[in-house]
């Protein structure tokens, strides 16, 4: 196929550009530290330290569009733990640094597992006050960590032998520097995985995630512990570098200062990070200079970041996220040329094909390929289902059954529970009751795990997910409901986090997803529901607003499902096309069985 | 430790703990009704305190020179935003520098010269409630309908931006009210059988902020208004359409919050005698905490999470640890951080609020309606 070559060597010239572009950054920064002076120095090491962080933040922040106010706790948690090891304990840099990392990794896994539950400004919150809490305990702990009077005396850290200098701090530039370039290829490389993917897909639409098996909060847990353990390895810098540790460098201020960065940034290209940081770092360090010498107090230099956060906000309005999220659909922004020209047309046309003339006269004649065999095994069992919200009851003690290779056509005047019903069926809303699928009792499954186990379920208004383009979306969503369900929390995690080292097959090749393309969305929500066999398919309107030929389509589809051995529940109010396809007829009325038999008995009324 | 200092703990935990509540109650009635987490509050409690310093001080200085700025500041904005009820265009400008000069000379007039106690306070919570109304008017209103997180940055930014400004505007320095004051405050009259565990001042404050939250609760349940304002935070849309005015209810809300932030800057400043800028921000934090704890929302709640952390914050200090470090090994003991209980305050109180969310995540997590189905 001529897609294949075409996107091999995209990919081959994003890698050759990238290599090509670090290389040109890091002899520059390598160049400019032979003219520099210390002052120099310090300046570039400060700011490469900002970016750094806010690269950490900015995993939690951009990606996942969780506020994470407490940064600084976990920098503050990396510094400590190395200045401790090194001065208590007279461990080697690299294995404290090591520690560090790991310590704050651990500490974001274990603040993240209850509390990335919550609604973003609760999680907000709590962040703050676990970043308060580690500032405190630095406090108290004054046996270990000098308490008020600041822990001092940190060694310089040998590496490979050689001693660092602190001055002039050449080799402490160059560990920056290292650090700095190191992170940043990570985060260009997790953005081209599936963890990056599924990060930014829980940033977009959380529902949607949850219907496509996508395990938010595990993943949510992995964005955090990652940030986590970037902010770690700084403070391991940190300690070393400063020399001098004092709880009052941790507080509010300095969280407040990176997520400055990360908004100035807005964004979120990797690019503008390091721009936003290259303006803050060395601005923040002039107001304290210029307050020192004016005589005003010191601390009031958050007035600058306060009136950042106020003016930006102000002027990004309403799109403070989309624009994060439309920027974050290109990583890989210097080879547009090539996307729509090749490899998005010759997708777009593939997929198109829905609209064949062989549909429309399959919808002139339709023929169900198959019958369903009344002792094929029960898919779904429900017994006793009951959906309320608040006062109004939706559902009332419904009771299903869908074998393997049924149709079931729910139909019902508006408002009378046929969407509360698939959503209950998929885990979208708590309902009373008990659900077996396969034998297997899924009363209290999440959404995320009922996906993978096998009930699909697409959407009424079909959505996809616009930080990501339409081969992306696919691709993810495929591999996400693929994955293999898992209950415990570590064994979520830790599949989560492999999905790190899982490449997208395919990565800004696609055609951009467009909020307002219902077409598009429709597209890839079809394409996903047919696409794995002997699943439970819940569908909810399917038909409605589609032109005939497409409607055919869909009905042909629906029929080859059953074929693959999987059962089909469809909500539909166009009857006289479904009716052609299903075997059963659900009729609900407020939330009850009005009616139910088959097709048959159904046309007699 | 004998029973009379247990008494006196529970005592002082007792009027801390109606003061925090107090500035809870404030943050519940914003985040009720606008449902934003409004950071500046305590911002604003901290002002609110140099206000009243500016009324009270004998003698003029810069500080209280630059306390005008505020109140011009203020006034300008606020009239601005009032004048766009009866007219349009450039001409609201001029509304707008008339009520800032007004403001401003009626600051200058009363540099130097202490008006009554009373007077001074019921001054500073009009000019706290005029700048919650314009931080409202200059930031929030703009970011309406913008996600929820646009509001909590711009909370932020403008907590900190006031924190900034008051450092800048009068200096780092702690603070306090005029001794004449101070003495008039303690010649407050206690019940004889109360004296050694409250002050005069301790027991306006319960009284106080008793009253106040009961009488808001009530008011938030059984009048037009309060009516009104729940219509509002309930579905802020649909009450527009049904006509209600969602904007001045904002605006009302905004004003009786900063008001009482006002009121509770007096009762702290009288009561710990101390004044400084971050004040709003340690003072916030444990207000919101409490907020937290007693349910963000509900006006009791509020007051019963603020006497809560008050009891702990009080009584926590006279726990004895001594006992468990003799139980450990001595070995252990050179590496242990502090076991002096009354450093934890703020970390029990942090804990709590952790906790709370955590655990109760009903209501807080889940404000999902069937409309979003």
């Amino acid at each position: 196929m001529p897609t294949d070559n075409v996107l091999s060597l995209r990919r081959k010239e994003d890698r050759r550009r990238a290599v090509a572009f670090s290389a040109f950054g890091f002899t520059a920064l390598l160049a400019l530290a032979f003219v520099g002076t210390p002052r120099l120095f310090d300046l570039l090491i400060v700011s490469l330290l900002f970016i750094c962080m806010a690269f950490g933040l900015q995993l939690v922040v951009g990606y996942c569009q969780l506020f994470d106010l407490g940064y600084a706790g976990f920098v503050c948690l990396g510094a400590y733990s190395t200045g401790v090891l090194l001065t208590r304990f007279h461990w080697s840099y690299f294995a404290a640094a090591a520690l560090s990392t790991l310590l704050a990794l651990v500490a974001g896994i274990i603040l993240g597992v209850p509390t990335l539950r919550l609604r973003g400004d609760y999680f907000a919150i709590v962040t703050f006050g676990f970043a308060e809490l580690v500032v405190l305990l630095m406090r108290n702990w004054t046996t270990l960590t000098g308490g008020p009077f600041g822990l001092g005396g940190i060694p310089d850290p040998v590496l490979f032998g050689a001693r660092l200098v602190r001055y002039p701090p050449f080799g402490y530039y160059l560990l920056m520097l290292s650090m700095f370039l190191g992170l940043l290829a990570s985060i260009w490389y997790l953005r081209q995985t599936m963890l990056g993917a599924q990060m930014l897909a829980v940033g977009d639409d959380e529902k949607l995630c949850a219907i496509n098996g996508i395990d938010i909060v595990a993943v949510k847990v992995s964005a955090f512990a990652l940030s986590a353990g970037i902010g770690g390895l700084i403070g391991s810098f940190w300690a070393v570098y400063f020399k001098f540790l004092s709880y009052t460098d941790f507080t509010f201020t300095l969280s407040v200062q990176v997520i400055a960065i990360v908004i100035l940034a807005g964004n979120q290209r990797l690019r503008y990070i390091i721009l936003a940081g290259t303006i803050i770092a060395p601005a923040s360090e002039a107001l304290r200079t210029w307050l020192r010498a004016s005589g005003l107090p010191e601390a009031s230099r958050v007035i600058f970041f306060g009136v950042i956060l106020i003016v930006l906000t102000l002027w990004r309005l309403h799109d403070f996220s989309s624009a994060i999220r439309r920027s974050l659909a290109r990583p890989v922004p210097w080879s547009r040329k090539m996307r729509c020209s090749d490899v998005g047309a010759a997708q777009v046309v593939e997929m198109n094909g829905i609209a064949s003339t062989e549909a429309i006269s399959q919808r002139l004649s339709f023929n169900p390929v198959s019958r369903i065999n009344i002792n094929s095994e029960v898919l779904l069992e429900i017994r006793g289902l009951n959906v309320s919200f608040g006062g109004t009851k939706a559902i009332k003690d419904l009771d299903l059954r869908v074998r393997a290779g049924e149709i079931i056509a729910v139909i019902g005047p508006n408002g009378c529970g046929k969407t509360s019903l698939l959503n209950a069926i998929s885990g979208l809303v708590s309902s009373k009751g008990q659900m077996i699928l396969k034998g297997r009792d899924i009363t209290d499954e999440p959404a995320w795990l009922r996906a993978r186990r096998g009930i699909n379920r697409t959407l009424q208004t079909p959505r996809s997910f616009p930080g990501l383009d339409e081969m992306e979306n696919m691709d993810l969503v495929s591999w996400s409901i693929a994955q293999a369900p898992t209950r415990s929390i570590i064994g979520r995690i830790l599949s989560a986090l492999r999905a790190m080292f899982v490449q997208l097959p395919l990565v800004g090749v696609g055609v951009p997803v467009l909020r307002d393309d219902q077409t598009q969305s429709l597209r890839i929500q079809m394409r996903r529901a047919f696409a794995k066999p002997r699943t439970l398919l819940l569908l909810d309107e399917p038909l409605a607003g589609l032109p005939e030929a497409d409607q055919c389509e869909i009905i042909a589809r629906i029929d080859h499902h059953r074929a693959s051995g999987g059962a089909v529940v469809v909500v539909e109010h166009n009857l006289e096309s479904i009716l052609c396809v299903c075997d059963r007829v659900l009729q609900l009325d407020k939330g009850q069985i009005a009616f139910e038999g088959s097709k048959a008995e159904f046309s007699l009324l | 430790m004998n029973a009379h200092e247990i008494w006196q703990a529970i005592a002082n935990g007792l009027s801390l703990g109606c003061l925090i509540g107090l500035l809870a109650v404030g943050y519940s009635l914003v985040y009720g009704v606008a449902k934003l987490i409004n950071f500046a509050h305590g911002d604003l409690f901290a002002l609110a305190g140099y206000y009243l310093l500016f009324f009270l001080a004998a003698s003029p200085t810069g500080q209280l020179r630059n306390t005008v700025f505020l109140f011009t500041g203020a006034t300008a904005v606020v009239a601005f935003a009032w004048s766009s009820h009866f007219m349009k265009g450039r001409r609201r400008l001029v509304v707008g520098c008339g009520g800032g000069v007004l403001g401003g000379l009626f600051g200058y007039l009363l540099i130097g010269t202490s008006i009554p106690l009373l007077f001074a306070v019921l001054a500073a919570t009009v000019f706290t409630a005029l700048t919650g109304i314009a931080l409202e008017y200059l930031v929030y209103r703009p970011l309406e309908g913008s996600p929820r997180l646009s509001y909590l940055v711009a909370a932020i930014g403008l907590s900190l931006s006031l924190q900034g400004l008051m450092q800048i505007l009068f200096g780092t320095d702690h603070r306090a009210f005029p001794s004449s004051v101070n003495a008039q405050i303690s010649a407050l009259p206690v019940p004889p059988i109360l004296v050694g565990y409250f002050s005069g001042l301790d027991l306006l404050i319960i009284g106080f902020t008793v009253a106040i939250t009961t009488v808001a609760a009530w008011f938030a349940k059984k009048s037009i208004f309060g009516i009104c304002i729940r219509a509002t935070a309930d579905d802020p849309v649909l009450a527009e359409r049904l006509g209600l005015n969602v904007r001045s209810a904002k605006v009302q809300v905004f004003a009786i919050g900063s008001a009482l932030a006002a009121i509770c800057a007096f009762f702290f400043v009288a009561r710990e005698r101390t004044l400084e800028p971050t004040l709003g921000y340690s003072q916030g934090i444990l207000a919101f905490a409490a907020a937290v704890i007693g349910g963000i929302g509900s006006f009791e709640g509020s007051l019963i999470g603020g006497l809560f952390i008050g009891m702990i914050l009080s009584l926590l200090p006279l726990v004895d640890t001594e006992p468990l470090v003799r139980f450990l090994p001595p070995s252990w003991v050179q590496f242990l951080p502090s076991l002096n209980l009354s450093d934890w305050g703020l970390g029990v109180v942090y804990m709590l609020m952790a906790l709370v969310l955590i655990i109760r995540p009903r209501g807080l997590l889940t404000e999902r309606s069937w409309r979003d189905v």
